[in-house]
């Protein structure tokens, strides 16, 4: 609560910092809030007696998520301020993860609100030379710029692959520069501490001189169609004897036409800290495959398939995610989303058990999304 | 369940690739060939709305409907493609044509008029000119007195349209550039009262479209240029900009019959007559 605390009084201070330094500042207040309902049913070689929650299903009310967005735009700069309110079991300190824990590694705690300031960023846009190329620097806490975690839109109440599997932080502290090329595609290159917006660079013993770097590159050669390329680097336990390098690319084909979109992911990273001769390579890879066919102007029809391989040389530990929805655009500002997801997880070796365990995680999600 | 998985996203990936070749377009999503919707600016809206009523007398069948919202929201609704013409009193930014690219959006502008500011003041007043630094200086409070910019030892009278009209929202972008107005300036909530009441005030000074400019007023130059529908056209003019109206690729069917409607001789005069520049 300390951190939430200090957390929200940075946000305060740096609002009351931007309203007197620039007085001549055009700011706009908008949100967003998930209210959702998730009807779990567990299933799989792990008993409903051994699962999460000592029974076979559960269901659940929930706010997992609240944004307040601070934009303010003045001359030659403009200013992002967004708090991100989690209601979540365990709150701060929650590591749990609906649909990947395994049983008996839930962290526990109560009910919790976190507050977190997911970003405080300000963007210099009337630099010499640069804003002739459309290009910024921006400063403070930001997006983490890789594949689709900084571009996801929620078209699936599931989170985008990466950040569902922790595989990156989706914001960060650090300095960028970001730029479009002309029409054909944008541009994003940043230092940051390499911690998450989560934990602060001091928390987690970061040195600035371990700060973590990454490129992403969007071309959009026609109407339609268009491909990210991404990578990132940072050192993992870099105040330790040994340091690692933990290096993770991405690349994402999309498309759309008329009333159908859709995009192919393809991600990897390697872990050097978590390589094991013989059993363990260190080398993630996962792949994600989205479509959506908009029935009409209210209706639009979603289908993604997950498959993420945490260890490429341990076997069966895969997750695959199957999903399908339909969103419900009710009004201008609200969206109601129902999905059904299954996540299909195997785990190896298990407290003695064989290979060859698995769950099946069936969940019916509805939430309505609403905007102001 | 890992080969099946790796060939469903190389299948999603071959759908991906091979819908913008088809350009499908399902007949539950596709709309009235008599129906076209605009969003967008402020400034082009009594344009649009004009248009659409001359064009839709003439043309029976056709159901038009005219929306404001401001540059960016039509835009927007372009790329999602809720409207099918988006208005703007501004070019298309490049990250916005990156993300209409992304979305199978193509979009192309037509400049349908130009929109002129004539800076005007008093009858009696003995300036001539003004720098657009100087204007900046008066509009926020730095300059006070005309005596400083070459006239008499009258305080100046700011007299400027609300901030929720498209003429404020231009002259805001290119004289104020972010600067905050002076706070005790007279807003008016029309062209027509910012010219009567410079016309009536010794001291005043306004800004009003270029069909609003009359002998009780005085036009000032800006930047040694006097404004006229030649110095707007020819660009030597700096309080102007041109009036878009986007498409999704060049325009077609009933979208460039309406477009083809405002270029032509008569609506062009619509253009002149709601106070704005001619295309040509």
């Amino acid at each position: 609560m300390k951190k939430a605390l200090s957390f929200v009084l940075a946000a305060v201070f740096a609002l009351t910092f931007f309203a007197f330094a620039f007085a001549d500042v055009t700011t706009t207040f908008y949100g967003m809030q998930w209210l959702r309902y998730d009807y779990q049913v567990y299933g799989g070689s792990y008993g409903p007696a051994t699962y999460a929650g000592g029974g076979d299903s559960d269901n659940t009310f929930s706010i997992p998520r609240t944004y307040l967005r601070w934009k303010m735009v003045g001359d030659g700069f403009e200013g992002n301020i967004t708090l991100d309110i989690n209601n979540v079991d365990g709150g701060q300190n929650s590591g749990k993860n609906w649909s990947k824990d395994l049983p008996g590694a839930l962290t526990t705690g109560s009910i919790d609100w976190a507050i977190w300031v997911k970003k405080a960023s300000v963007d210099f846009t009337n630099i010499p030379f640069l804003s002739n190329i459309d290009a910024a620097i921006r400063v403070g806490q930001q997006d983490v710029y890789f594949g689709t975690i900084d571009t996801w839109s929620y078209p699936t109440i599931e989170k985008a692959i990466e950040d569902k599997n922790g595989v990156i932080s989706s914001a960060d502290q650090g300095i960028s520069l970001v730029g479009k090329l002309g029409g054909w595609g944008g541009y994003e290159a940043a230092v940051y501490n390499g911690t998450g917006y989560k934990t602060t660079a001091i928390d987690s013993n970061q040195d600035i001189t371990d700060k973590a770097y990454d490129m992403s590159v969007l071309l959009t050669p026609i109407a339609g169609i268009y491909a990210r390329a991404s990578y990132y680097h940072r050192l993992t336990n870099p105040l330790g004897t040994k340091t690692y390098g933990y290096n993770t690319s991405a690349l994402v084909v999309g498309g759309a036409s008329g009333p159908i979109e859709g995009f192919v992911e393809y991600l990897t990273a390697n872990d050097a800290s978590k390589y094991t001769a013989g059993s363990v390579s260190g080398v993630l890879v996962g792949w994600e495959g989205y479509m959506g066919i908009k029935l009409t102007d209210m209706v639009q029809l979603v289908a993604r398939i997950d498959t993420y391989d945490p260890d490429t040389r341990t076997h069966n530990n895969e997750v695959n995610t199957y999903i399908a929805g339909v969103n419900i655009a009710m009004t201008n500002a609200t969206t109601l989303q129902l999905d059904y997801q299954l996540d299909a997880n195997k785990f190896p070796y298990l407290g003695g058990a064989k290979d060859n365990n698995n769950s099946n995680n069936n969940q019916f999600l509805a939430q309505l999304v609403w905007k102001w | 369940m890992k080969n099946l998985t790796k060939a469903a996203a190389v299948l999603a990936l071959a759908a991906v690739l091979t819908v913008p070749a088809f350009g499908w377009n399902f007949p539950w999503a596709s709309k009235s060939a008599n129906k076209l919707a605009l969003q967008g600016s402020t400034t082009v809206l009594p344009i649009a709305q004009k248009e659409a009523e001359e064009f839709m007398k003439a043309n029976k069948d056709a159901d038009i409907s005219v929306s404001g919202g401001g540059s960016g929201v039509g835009i927007s609704a372009l790329i999602d493609s809720s409207c099918d013409i988006g208005d703007s009193s501004r070019s298309i930014k490049a990250k916005e044509i990156v993300m209409a690219k992304q979305k199978g959006v193509n979009p192309v502008g037509t400049i349908i008029a130009n929109d002129g500011i004539a800076v005007v003041v008093n009858n009696g007043n003995k300036v001539e000119a003004l720098s657009l630094d100087q204007l900046k200086a008066i509009y926020s409070g730095q300059i006070t007195k005309w005596s400083q910019v070459g006239g008499s030892d009258d305080t100046i009278v700011i007299i400027s349209r609300d901030s929720a009209s498209g003429t404020f929202e231009v002259f805001n972008e290119l004289v104020l550039k972010g600067a905050k107005l002076r706070e005790d300036s007279l807003m008016q909530a029309s062209n027509k009262e910012v010219a009567e009441t410079v016309a009536k005030t010794p001291g005043a000074i306004g800004y009003v479209g270029l069909g609003y400019l009359s002998s009780d007023l005085k036009a000032l130059k800006i930047a040694g240029v006097m404004p006229s529908d030649a110095t707007v056209l020819n660009g030597t003019y700096k309080l102007s900009r041109p009036l878009y109206m986007y498409t999704n690729g060049d325009p077609s069917g009933l979208a460039k019959t309406f477009i083809d409607f405002i270029l032509s001789d008569e609506g062009q005069k619509i253009v002149k007559d709601v106070g704005f520049v001619v295309v040509k």
